[in-house]
């Protein structure tokens, strides 16, 4: 087994201290930033896969996560050096829990979930303003929308923010996905989004098949 | 069979047996509020205003089977550290961090700024389960307002059980060590804890347990309570069922046999999907109280599980009374009812957001009076 398989099989084991020390070594050892980014990446995918599979946790997917940005904070400085490239970025998001509501536990792993994809996350975090949303859109130039929420009247903030987004000549080019436990199709269509889920994981793959990303 | 009284009809559940009808009690004091035009902080700080409320909601569905007499200001102003308790936790109020009409929300603390560092779990096996009230945000006219609540509520509750013959739905909260630690540590740091050093949560719950029981039973004699709701906090979908077995359960059971033998009964409050977990549930007290379950887990199975064993209450799925129809409500509930009524252990009931259609929830309320009878 390669020591990028080994990394990859230590974050999928949750092994935080020998992740963070294979990390270390490698890059001592003159192995490229970018590589060991890769090996960490499939090991969040396998993570993740264990999810969907209900063979792993939330729990689970809160550990590989912070081990992931354990990484990435002693992986960062080298990407930046010409030790291998920065990641491709597959889409720029924007991301928040809606005006009024102050939940932000599966937000917070659906944005941890989307980085390792290979999305460039904007979150701005809990009780956002549909203007607030707008804006951030505009200056990033998103072509991803996540709104959360698990109140149910996150549903008229959330229906509000697409209806910004429709008035500034926006909607066409931004995906919306919405999210939170009361989530449903009929919550989605009612938002005027293109996706939801109730789980973090699962919000993923779809908003991954919706921008045709393999 | 003549018709049961609710205190009847809630005790021939909870003992698994059939009475005249399946059992009917939605949870939603906010709900209530709105059917008087009443704000949430009118409900939430004012014990009479909430049960003139419930009452409105009583006998507008014609007759419930539980009544919710003001225990919400209660579980706010809980001195006991568990998960409604402003006096630990950043809960934003009606009337105080919010608009009168708005509901409480908890404001989840930021990973890097928990209200319990990694530090204090030294200081709580240092110092003991105290070390958990020098997080306590409250000053003295919160407790004074604390104080006032059970000589308030208790003439409201009596009304209750003797004039309407209804039982009272809870009246007071049980801390358990899991819910505590993770609302004070936030959900993200107490499940990376349970991670990085397991055996020393295990010491520190083990420390909790022991207070948090002493506390809880304190304070529902001052509310003068006769069924408290006891949370299982972080479980179900959050850990796999070993780290359930070992972190979760051993604690949930000595908090449960504590509540049970002290006299009250248990609303047990599981929300989340505990499909996986429910044959631990075995070892809970039987037919001690009533387990609430949310639509994320199959009550279909639970009733195949602990049918002899525990009364099962809940189910349908809060959302489908804002954004239902009539039909989908109605056969939700036949569908709850022909899995689970044989044999009795059933109350119908879903947690009512204050945006939820009466005409919907009064669906759910006249279907099971009807296709529930036995």
């Amino acid at each position: 087994m390669s020591d990028m398989q080994q990394l990859t099989e230590l974050l999928v084991d949750m092994d935080e201290s020998a992740v963070l020390e294979g990390v270390k070594r490698g890059l001592e050892a003159g192995d490229k930033a970018q590589d060991i980014l890769e090996a960490l990446s499939e090991g969040m995918n396998l993570v993740g896969e264990k999810y969907g599979a209900k063979e792993y946790f939330l729990a689970d997917l809160v550990m590989a996560a912070e081990i992931f940005k354990e990484s990435m904070e002693i992986l960062e400085p080298r990407l930046g050096e010409g030790d291998g490239l920065a990641r491709e970025v597959c889409g720029r998001m924007v991301i928040g829990t809606v005006k009024g509501d102050l939940h932000d536990i599966g937000k917070n792993i659906f944005v941890a979930l989307a980085r390792n994809a290979g999305f460039a996350v904007t979150d701005l975090g809990i009780d956002v303003a549909p203007e607030a949303f707008i804006e951030q859109v505009k200056k990033d130039n998103a072509n991803v929308l996540g709104l959360s929420g698990i109140l149910t009247f996150s549903l008229d903030a959330m229906a509000k923010t697409v209806d910004l987004l429709k008035e500034a000549g926006l909607r066409d080019q931004v995906k919306v996905i919405v999210g939170g436990l009361p989530v449903d199709e009929r919550w989605c269509e009612l938002a005027g989004a293109d996706a939801h889920s109730d789980d973090a994981y699962e919000g993923l793959q779809k908003l991954l098949a919706l921008l045709e990303v393999n | 069979m003549s018709e049961m009284t609710a205190i009847e009809r809630v005790n021939t559940h909870i003992n698994l047996e059939e009475p005249d009808r399946v059992g009917i009690a939605p949870m939603g004091e906010f709900y209530y509020a709105q059917l008087l035009d009443m704000s949430i902080e009118d409900v939430l700080v004012d014990p009479v205003k909430a049960d003139q409320a419930f009452e409105e909601g009583f006998k507008r569905h014609g007759g419930l089977d539980m009544a919710e007499t003001a225990f919400l200001l209660a579980s706010y102003m809980s001195v006991v550290p568990d998960g409604f308790s402003t006096y630990y936790l950043d809960w934003h109020l009606p009337g105080r961090e919010r608009d009168p009409y708005d509901i409480p929300n908890l404001n989840e603390r930021a990973k890097e700024d928990p209200i319990m560092t990694e530090d204090d779990y030294d200081l709580v096996l240092k110092h003991g389960w105290h070390r958990l009230f020098s997080f306590r945000r409250a000053g003295l006219e919160d407790l004074n307002l604390l104080a006032s609540i059970g000589p308030a509520v208790a003439p409201l509750a009596q009304k209750w059980w003797g004039q309407y013959q209804v039982p009272t739905m809870i009246d007071g909260g049980f801390g358990q060590p899991v819910g505590v630690l993770a609302r004070m540590r936030g959900t993200t740091n107490f499940l990376l804890d349970l991670r990085r050093r397991p055996q020393k949560m295990l010491e520190v719950m083990d420390v909790l347990c022991d207070g948090l029981i002493a506390f809880s039973l304190a304070q529902a004699e001052m509310l003068h309570a006769r069924t408290l709701i006891l949370g299982a906090g972080t479980a179900a979908d959050f850990i796999s069922p070993q780290m359930f077995e070992k972190f979760v359960l051993p604690f949930l059971i000595r908090c449960a046999h504590a509540a049970v033998e002290a006299g009250y009964r248990l609303q047990y409050h599981f929300d989340t999907n505990w499909t996986p977990m429910l044959p631990y549930l075995k070892e809970l007290p039987p037919k001690s109280g009533y387990l609430h379950l949310d639509e994320r887990t199959d009550i279909i199975e639970a009733k195949k599980v602990l049918g002899d064993h525990l009364c099962l209450f809940g189910n349908l799925k809060p959302a489908l009374f804002r954004f239902g129809t009539e039909e989908e409500v109605e056969r939700r509930v036949k569908e709850i009812i022909d899995g689970c009524a044989p044999g009795g252990g059933l109350i119908i009931s879903a947690e009512l957001t204050a945006d939820s259609r009466f005409e919907l929830v009064d669906k759910m309320v006249q279907v099971t009076k009807t296709y529930g009878a036995y």
